[in-house]
């Protein structure tokens, strides 16, 4: 069994590598993997944003991580430093600019350092099973 | 005397100014400059006051140190780094998180980047 | 200790690419992750010497480079055949970075936990 751990770096609308991503997790489960946590990053953290409208007839990507989240208790983090220059901002950084927090509950804000600090306590621990997935 | 003032550009997103000697000086909402060239020491004056710091001789060491380190390689060092070059340049007498902490209560990374006109260091950093 | 690569591959300013990247590669060393960090194909050209990005309004990805040691990130390199494709001079790139043959980078990969590409 492997453990991975995702990193997402392109917007839902603009790119499928989001849906990709999605995927593999689902399939990496299927197939009795773990997925250790999603982390995004760059133009990924817009997959957290709930104020972006669904084209019409489409499932937006951020209901299928949602759904994903709940049914597998796996975490999605989304790095401050890039969200806040995106616009995409936790309740933490919308009180400091008297504006409105748009990250969904199910994303937790975070540090970079937290993704790192991840791979540096588990590949430690358990090299060779713990594996990074860029999107 | 200083003033901090402060325009609307639509509800969420302010402009945000010092005002001293006559010159208007945009920061960000926090009130670090936007402009690093903007600088001069009298404006490192009007900030620290609004920071609560009477800056001395112990302070200026810092401030200008910090500055040439932006100059240098544009990117505000964090408290690490800075303690770190700190010493390589002045000893561990001056070089030391103890020294700066004293000297800069709020978070030496912080105050003394914001005194010396510079962007905050990064939060994750 | 865990071994992190990471490859820049965009030109700087034209998308945040570059910048991403050095962010990156500082918060992992910040905790203790050993940072390979690698110039390749056309991110080599962030580390010609000669670059102004005052027209700009950016902060020189260039200097910012140079920080990298400070932050305890001493192995940089940028991929020589890539320099010689693109046209550049040795003399022409910062020096905190060394070259490398494409055959270091693939050891380079093999050796890592994890690999960044930006």
């Amino acid at each position: 069994m492997k453990k991975f751990l995702i990193f997402v770096t392109r917007s839902p609308f603009d790119s499928l590598n989001g849906q990709t991503a999605l995927s593999f997790c689902k399939a990496a489960i299927a197939l009795g993997h773990e997925i250790e946590q999603v982390f995004f990053y760059q133009q990924g953290v817009q997959h957290a944003n709930v104020d972006i409208q669904p084209t019409s007839g489409e499932k937006t990507m951020l209901s299928q991580w949602v759904a994903f989240s709940e049914q597998t208790k796996t975490s999605l983090n989304v790095c401050v430093t890039a969200s806040i220059k995106r616009g995409v901002l936790s309740v933490e950084d919308a009180t400091d600019i008297q504006s409105h927090s748009n990250v969904h509950d199910a994303f937790n804000p975070v540090g970079m350092a937290d993704y790192f600090s991840v791979l540096n306590t588990r590949a430690s621990s358990d090299v060779g099973s713990l594996v990074c997935m860029q999107f | 005397m200083p003033t901090l003032y402060t325009k609307s550009l639509n509800k969420n997103s302010m402009q945000y100014f010092l005002e001293y000697a006559g010159k208007k000086i945009e920061t960000d909402s926090k009130g670090y400059l936007i402009d690093y060239l903007e600088w001069d020491k009298q404006l490192a004056l009007v900030i620290a006051q609004q920071e609560a710091i009477e800056l001395t001789s112990a302070h200026w060491d810092v401030v200008l140190f910090v500055r040439a380190f932006y100059e240098e390689y544009e990117t505000s060092p964090a408290i690490r780094v800075l303690v770190k070059s700190l010493a390589n340049k002045f000893g561990p007498e001056i070089g030391n998180s103890r020294h700066v902490q004293r000297l800069f209560p709020k978070g030496p990374a912080k105050q003394a980047t914001k005194i010396a006109g510079l962007p905050k260091p990064a939060k994750c950093l | 200790m865990t071994k992190l690569l990471i490859i820049s591959t965009q030109p700087p300013y034209v998308s945040s690419a570059s910048q991403d990247a050095l962010e990156a590669a500082l918060a992992a060393s910040n905790v203790g992750v050993e940072v390979t960090f690698v110039f390749s194909q056309q991110g080599l050209y962030q580390l010609l010497e000669s670059q102004n990005s005052t027209y700009l309004q950016k902060r020189s990805i260039a200097k910012q480079i140079k920080a990298l040691p400070l932050y305890d990130i001493e192995a940089i390199y940028y991929v020589k055949e890539d320099m010689t494709e693109l046209m550049l001079s040795s003399h022409a790139l910062t020096s905190t970075a060394k070259p490398i043959d494409t055959d270091v980078l693939q050891q380079l990969c093999a050796a890592s936990n994890a690999i960044l590409r930006f």
